[in-house]
């Protein structure tokens, strides 16, 4: 460690956690979304266990950081909404993944 | 680690419950029906004609099955396609089933033909070990346990066939009883799980205005 970088305090590691992520219920959803492909809306609602509603709210903030992105299709005469992790989204959650890991493997036992 | 390892349940309970609408049960349970009915066919229709009719039976139950899916499991518990080492690992079991396959069709070749001289009981215990190692594989490779419980019955059912042709002298070497009975078994629990599922997951179409209007 260069001189100078004594005086400066180290970045913490907590501060670079993404809020966003953070939150318990996106967490989750990100999660969930992270180890598929893709998945539709009734799936996602099943598993979670959430609400529509409670759904929409988060997957909204989630589309609108463009971590997922959301396709409106049919299937048979049945509209059908699709939602994945973006390049983006699947990076912001490595990144979290990580800093989580850094933050509790730093912890003493 | 733990993280990883969570990561993985995750993805493994999503894969399971995907696949438990009780669809593969009944698939299976037409596939086991054969061994059962087509000795009973067989003295009227031969040999060939009372298995080869069951080709098109299986093409309409699988074309039920795939309709009931999209009809009625689909709209209920959603679907969701999975990583690519899923499908690796899918590729890798059907490559698997074909060399099982193979290996039973040269076993019953060699069976039919009477090439090979052995103890009555050698012949179902062979079949039933190819059951049951191909069961094994299935439950392992696609994480689904409850395979191990169906090779187990169906890898049972050529053995204790064999035990009441020789002991209580029923027909057909005892194949439509116990392969029979396999198959009313997994036609039972495909259709209860089926029935679960149609009633924990009522028809909810996705209500989502403030996510239409974000599009």
């Amino acid at each position: 460690m260069k001189p100078e970088d004594k005086n400066q305090p180290e970045q913490d590691p907590v501060k670079k956690l993404d809020a966003l992520i953070h939150a318990p219920t996106r967490l989750k959803l990100m999660t969930m979304l992270y180890v598929v492909e893709s998945m539709d809306y009734v799936f996602l609602k099943n598993q979670s266990g959430y609400s529509w509603g409670n759904l929409s709210t988060h997957i909204n903030k989630l589309e609108d950081a463009g971590y997922i992105s959301i396709e409106k299709g049919y299937r048979g005469r049945k509209p059908n909404t699709t939602l994945m992790l973006t390049d983006e989204g699947r990076e912001a959650f490595r990144l979290y993944k990580n800093t989580m890991r850094q933050i509790l493997d730093d912890l003493p036992e | 680690m733990s993280q990883q390892v969570s990561l993985k349940q995750v993805e493994k309970r999503m894969y399971q419950a995907a696949f438990k609408d009780g669809l593969i049960e009944i698939f299976i349970g037409s596939f086991i029906l054969i061994f059962a009915i087509a000795p009973l066919l067989s003295t009227r229709l031969g040999d060939f004609w009372s298995s080869f009719i069951f080709l098109p039976f299986w093409a309409l139950v699988g074309f039920i099955l795939k309709y009931i899916r999209k009809t009625v499991v689909v709209p209920r518990i959603g679907a969701v396609q999975f990583g690519s080492w899923r499908k690796k690992r899918l590729k890798f079991f059907t490559l698997l089933m074909v060399g099982f396959n193979l290996a039973a069709l040269v076993l019953g070749f060699i069976t039919f033909t009477g090439f090979e001289r052995i103890a009555p009981l050698a012949i179902p215990i062979r079949f039933s070990v190819i059951i049951l190692a191909g069961f094994s594989l299935a439950a392992a490779l696609l994480q689904q346990p409850r395979f191990y419980l169906y090779g187990l019955m169906i890898a049972a059912a050529p053995v204790a066939g064999e035990y009441l042709y020789q002991n209580f002298g029923a027909g057909h070497h005892g194949f439509p009883i116990s392969f029979g009975l396999c198959a009313a078994v997994l036609f039972c629990a495909g259709a209860a799980l089926l029935i679960r599922v149609i009633i924990s997951h009522p028809v909810d179409f996705n209500p989502l205005p403030e996510t239409e209007e974000s599009l």
